[in-house]
């Protein structure tokens, strides 16, 4: 009681760039993104089933949340493994609480009609983003057609120009995501390859600062308990979440099912054998750090499985 | 008239089945419009069934809510079409019933297999905007075993915080039809159907449809009905458990393979049906509500039992009555018990969480005697000050060598202690080690059973480097980066404070402003870090030539004013511009090179006989400034002189 008194008398006399975080000091304030995957946040957000004191704020880009959560503005954010892995490297406290979806399908390579599988790709251009899920989407790729890195020509493009590209013919392949894999099918892309062939690797999840979700436990609790009941939803009342969801984001219903079908959304049975020691997530996070090449990756600290509510399913 | 009906129908039933070869299903169909509407539309699936199905027949019955649990009750039914609400309570009482299919309902070319409630008004009743309006208003429904009539809606009124049970007036009403019409007519202030009727109606009677409104409108992609509440699936058709499973399988091939172009799905205003539904969320509905079959049972009556059990139950009471007087007794003594162990279990798991808290806060904590002597302090406090606990104990807070308290501090603090009992804010003390900190302190006297104080209880936290931080802010927003000396928004301050001083007072003020000759050629000739050094040198010589209540500030570039308060006379004030010129003029070694500027120094007096401002004042003294730049630099000039306006000159070399 005494700590937190201290903190806010200090955030009151000193430094100015602390009054954002203070603010409401217990409040925990999510950042995230239009992505399918969070939308069972979003479902919870709009049947008032997320805890008074938790707020989503949403962002434009991953990096505006990466931003955010270093400035104090955010506790915790929706962000993609490799994400929550480099904003550790750079020393913010971040734990993964919560999976929120596994991609089995959405990373996806599309290629010219011509070429048919991953081998056909050598001597040819790939699209591909520097990021890390795009690297280890191109690692899987190269190994699945048996090629090295020197047998293909990289192009380094990020997501929003790979189309252009595509169009004007500089690329041969595109190693993209939802919503741009479509635009480029549409384009003649044929897909050749996606992330069904390596699953367990490519995961969204809920990241806390350690130090915000100290003093604030019981919300991050209720929060995963508001995403678990929008999931429910989403689940079970299906027609009603997915008219919901493309009414939001102006899609037709057809394109709103579509955007959800690369993805596995895990319920609370699932999320705890993913979050458990050893466990799928780890094994994840593992492998990411070899391909980001991370020193000091502090894996034994990276999940934080203890924010999970307790009973299987709710009530 | 019903009498009559059931008796066509049992001599139906008796002459099919002495034909033999024939099976005969009823079809029961929920009334949700008129029985004519719904004869109209249903009797083209119950014959496209019937053609489907070679060794069958099958009769359509279109039952209002109260006929159709009667008939479900005989097992005169063999397949239903009821709403999902309904179809929990049949399946909680037949449990090998189950649904074959779910009804897709079809609007414009789209088939959606999902339906909603919608809460209509009409639209003048503009003090009707919203749910949370319908309190205590008259509502129409057509029963509340309805899922898109009813329980749908109910769900969004739980969730806006009604209650159902005490907001509402609620009206049933013999189908959705009538509903629409009592709302039409007045009769209800809202109503309650199920999604799609409204569109209906509105081909039917365009002249009507403006008048409606739909309340709590939901976004949903591509639902062609407004809606609302959240969606729910379709009507499913149910095969109760009396039909055999061949007759199952050719219904429900049947059903799935209906195109929607088919004359019996345009007739039912249908798309068809698609597989049965998972009907979880009728079923959460329905709990959340307390709705059929997950309401409580019904109570018996108390008088039914005494009637007849009373010999026992007088007998039983008796016992029960010694008994409960023994248990009574018995419980007491338990409950003393208990009560005396949890009492030492508080008290001993409160020791221990206390003294926890105590040695492993990250506060320091010292609690003294009510003289203040110190009795013990925590770890942390040893680390915050460098005192040990051997060193404290004993002492007075005294030995942390408070500063910065004046006695209105000290008093302050006193008063707060004894008016509120504590006191809290910032102190600054010494560190074991000479250094000052900061800490955040909080100070409680407790007080014992006579209301005496027996001992206070210090908790601090340091705030040093909050505090250094708050100092660096306060400084940069005050001072000069380059030269340490104040800016301009400080000089404005002191020199409004002076000016106030020397109203009050009969001491003079002198402002000098002074203007550097010959920086720019030191800057463009060895480079701005040397334009720096100099800035920084010169500043530093004005600060040693003035005393401490004298001000220096840097406006700017090269340009410097300063405040020189309480002269005696004016001769004291030229004195000492006298010397900031010599000192001005003195060159400045750099790297080897000596850099020499002068100055031009502008003078000017306060009071004077009109009153002004500090700007004005400022002017004056700038002004003055120009005068000795103008008459040829390394001097200064007087505001206000007169003549030749040379009233220094170069000092003596």
């Amino acid at each position: 009681m005494l700590r937190r008194q201290f903190l806010t008398c200090a955030c009151g006399t000193a430094a100015l760039a602390l009054l954002p975080a203070c603010q409401g000091r217990d409040a925990l304030t999510i950042g995230t993104l239009p992505w399918p995957g969070y939308e069972p946040l979003y479902l919870a957000e709009h049947f008032g089933w997320l805890p008074t004191t938790v707020r989503l704020r949403k962002a434009h880009s991953a990096s505006q949340s990466i931003a955010g959560l270093v400035s104090g503005e955010l506790d915790g954010a929706t962000l993609t493994l490799d994400e929550a892995l480099s904003a550790r490297a750079t020393g913010l406290p971040l734990s993964v609480v919560l999976v929120l979806n596994e991609s089995v399908g959405a990373d996806v390579v599309l290629a010219r009609p011509d070429i048919r599988e991953p081998a056909d790709l050598r001597g040819h251009r790939i699209a591909v983003e520097r990021s890390a899920v795009g690297g280890i989407v191109l690692r899987k790729l190269l190994a699945a057609g048996g090629l090295q890195q020197s047998d293909v020509t990289l192009v380094d493009l990020p997501h929003d120009q790979q189309p252009a590209a595509w169009n004007e013919g500089l690329v041969d392949a595109v190693i993209t995501y939802a919503p741009t894999d479509s635009q480029i099918e549409r384009a003649g892309g044929q897909r050749i390859f996606d992330s069904r062939q390596f699953p367990g690797t490519i995961f969204d999840i809920l990241a806390v600062r350690d130090d915000r979700s100290r003093w604030r436990k019981r919300h991050v609790r209720d929060l995963i308990a508001a995403h678990l009941r929008g999931l429910d939803h989403l689940r079970t009342s299906r027609d009603d979440a997915l008219r919901r969801i493309a009414a939001w984001r102006g899609l037709s219903l057809d394109e709103a099912r579509r955007a959800f079908s690369g993805l596995a959304l895990p319920d609370l049975t699932q999320n705890r054998s993913m979050l458990a020691p050893g466990g799928t997530l780890e094994q994840a996070a593992a492998n990411l750090v070899r391909v980001m090449g991370l020193q000091d990756p502090r894996l034994d600290t990276l999940i934080d499985a203890g924010f999970l509510p307790e009973l299987a399913g709710p009530a | 008239m019903k009498h009559l009906r059931r008796l066509a129908l049992l001599l139906l039933l008796a002459l099919s089945a002495g034909a033999g070869a024939t099976q005969q299903l009823v079809l029961g169909v929920l009334a949700v419009r008129p029985k004519p509407v719904m004869f109209e539309r249903l009797q083209p699936l119950a014959d496209y069934l019937d053609a489907e199905l070679p060794d069958t027949d099958i009769t359509l019955q279109v039952l209002d809510q109260d006929e159709l649990e009667l008939a479900l009750a005989q097992h005169r039914l063999d397949l239903v079409l009821t709403n999902p609400s309904h179809y929990l309570i049949i399946r909680s009482r037949d449990s090998l019933g189950g649904a074959l299919a779910t009804v897709l309902s079809h609007e414009n070319g789209t088939s959606v297999g999902s339906l909603g409630g919608v809460i209509i008004t009409l639209e003048h009743r503009k003090e009707i905007a919203e749910i949370a309006d319908l309190r205590g208003q008259r509502i129409g429904i057509a029963g509340t075993r309805d899922l898109g009539g009813f329980q749908a809606q109910a769900l969004e009124l739980v969730d806006a915080g009604l209650s159902i049970e005490r907001d509402f007036r609620f009206v049933e009403m013999e189908h959705h039809d009538a509903v629409l019409q009592a709302v039409l007519d007045g009769e209800v202030d809202a109503g309650f159907i199920r999604s799609g009727l409204l569109e209906g109606f509105a081909l039917e009677h365009p002249e009507a449809r403006p008048s409606l409104r739909v309340l709590h409108p939901q976004h949903l992609a591509d639902f062609p009905y407004a809606v609302s509440t959240r969606l729910y699936p379709e009507w499913p058709l149910v095969a109760l458990s009396s039909i055999d499973q061949d007759a199952v399988r050719q219904i429900t091939t049947a059903l799935l393979t209906l195109p929607p172009d088919h004359p019996a799905a345009q007739a039912a205003h249908i798309g068809g049906f698609a597989p049965p539904a998972d009907y979880l969320p009728v079923e959460r509905l329905a709990r959340t509500l307390r709705m059929p079959p997950y309401d409580e049972p019904p109570p018996i009556a108390p008088r039914d039992v005494w009637e007849q059990y009373w010999p026992y139950l007088a007998g039983g009471g008796a016992a029960l009555l010694v008994i409960s007087a023994l248990l009574a007794m018995l419980s007491r003594r338990n409950r003393q018990l208990v009560h005396l162990v949890r009492e030492r279990d508080l008290a001993q798991s409160g020791l221990e969480l206390a003294a926890s808290v105590f040695s492993h806060a990250r506060e320091g904590i010292l609690i003294t005697d009510a003289r203040q002597r110190i009795l013990d302090v925590n770890d942390a406090f040893t680390r915050l000050t460098g005192y040990t606990r051997a060193e404290a104990v004993g002492n007075t807070p005294q030995i942390l060598r408070p500063t910065r308290q004046s006695e209105a501090f000290q008093a302050a603090q006193q008063r707060s202690l004894d008016e509120h009992g504590y006191w809290e804010g910032e102190s600054w003390s010494r560190h074991r080690n000479g250094e000052e900190r900061a800490h955040l302190l909080t100070m409680t006297a407790v007080h014992n059973a006579d209301d005496q104080v027996s001992h206070f209880v210090m908790l601090f936290s340091d705030i040093t480097r909050q505090k250094e931080v708050e100092a660096q802010l306060k400084r940069n927003a005050h001072y000069d980066a380059l030269t340490g000396l104040p800016n301009r928004v400080l000089l404005a301050d002191r020199l409004n404070q002076a000016m106030a001083h020397a109203r009050r007072g009969d001491r003079q003020l002198a402002l000098a402003y002074i203007d550097l000759d010959g920086f720019k050629e030191v800057n463009d000739g060895y480079g701005h870090q040397a334009g720096d050094h100099l800035l920084v040198v010169l500043a530093e010589r004005m600060r040693a030539t003035l005393r401490e209540s004298d001000t220096v500030a840097r406006l700017g570039g090269d340009e410097f004013v300063t405040v020189l308060a309480n002269q005696t006379d004016q001769a004291a004030s030229i004195a000492l511009v006298q010397r900031m010129l010599e000192a001005l003029n003195a060159p400045v070694p750099y790297q080897g090179e000596s850099l020499a500027v002068s100055a031009s120094i502008g003078l000017a007096f306060f009071p004077q006989q009109a009153s002004m401002d500090a700007d004005q004042f400022l002017r004056q003294a700038d002004q003055a400034m120009y005068r000795a730049k103008l008459s040829g630099k390394n001097r200064f000039h007087v505001f206000g002189s007169e003549g030749p306006a040379l009233n220094g000159g170069p000092p003596s070399t």
